[in-house]
């Protein structure tokens, strides 16, 4: 291998690191004394508490989120408050170099309240309001404006019109399947998963974009041929 | 004789065919002050809509929110 393609291949490997995308082969163990450990962990963990106390609110004040959801969203954001808590108190009190240094590794690769536990149940919550709220109401102005075009105003049905309940039903029809079982899939990714694969969670969040640009697209047909219709 | 019997049979008929109704008043006929029976009016498909599509907005406004913060959770580094 030649001293460009070596080039190349380090480059390469340091953006990644530098985005926070390196494997999970490349992550560097805690390094340094006791004191440089425990300093390490106590702040990735209190980060981590103040992140899990800010989303825990939130979760439980989201009106979009379904029952079921909420109850699993909570369970894993609390548990991992406890965990941190307690890693906290147990890094603090270590008093070898290995424990410590274990101790700390296992806030990241047991738990990833950043890159799993959090993002996940945001994700989940985002699918919810597509699936249980907003695409119900975008049926309901379909049949309604449907209702309407074959009774009432029947009269005022142009080739623009129809153009636009095809693109709503469309794009109904694009939010609905793009946004099926994705809270499901999103709650079950795991931190083990996402060790293994760090774009465990990108498909999930793929979809429910797309869902949520097609249902966005659906609610300005539906103001559009309502404006027609006025 | 028969103009009689033609003129009982005209009355008669009147009668069967409700013309005497005023003349043979019953507890039961108060036609006269029951309000105007009309087909019921159709309801609008239109109405609740805006409010319908305010829920949609809503909706697809706060699933919007929601993957943002969540991108934003899942840009921080996660790795030591």
């Amino acid at each position: 291998m030649n001293r460009t393609a070596l080039a190349i291949i380090a480059s390469s490997a340091a953006v990644l690191v530098t985005a926070g995308i390196a494997s999970p082969a490349l992550a560097a163990t805690p390094t340094g004394g006791l004191a440089a450990v425990q300093a390490a962990g106590e702040a990735a963990t209190a980060a981590r508490i103040t992140a899990l106390d800010t989303a825990i609110p939130k979760v439980s004040a989201n009106a979009y989120l379904s029952p079921g959801d909420r109850s699993t969203i909570l369970g894993t954001l609390n548990g991992d408050l406890s965990a941190m808590q307690s890693l906290q108190a147990k890094i603090a009190a270590d008093t070898d170099v290995a424990t410590a240094k274990t101790d700390v590794q296992s806030i990241y690769t047991g738990y990833r309240v950043y890159a799993v536990a959090i993002p996940q149940s945001l994700y989940a919550a985002s699918a919810d309001a597509l699936t249980d709220s907003a695409i119900p109401a975008l049926l309901t102005a379909q049949h309604a404006l449907q209702a309407a075009l074959a009774g009432p105003d029947k009269s005022k049905d142009t080739p623009a019109v129809d153009a636009q309940m095809a693109d709503l039903a469309t794009q109904i029809t694009t939010a609905q399947n793009d946004s099926s079982g994705v809270s499901a899939a999103a709650l079950s990714v795991t931190p083990s998963q996402f060790n293994a694969d760090h774009s465990v969670l990108a498909g999930t969040r793929a979809s429910i974009k797309n869902a949520g640009v097609a249902a966005k697209a659906a609610t300005a047909d539906a103001k559009a041929i309502r404006a027609a219709l006025q | 004789m028969r103009g009689i019997a033609i003129g009982v049979a005209l009355v008669a008929t009147l009668a069967l065919a409700g013309c005497g109704a005023r003349t043979l008043p019953t507890s039961a006929s108060n036609e006269s002050t029951a309000p105007p029976v009309t087909a019921p009016a159709s309801p609008d498909p239109l109405s609740g809509l805006d409010s319908t599509l305010s829920t949609a907005d809503g909706a697809v406004s706060q699933s919007q929110s929601d993957l943002s913060s969540g991108d934003a959770s899942a840009a921080q580094n996660d790795d030591q």
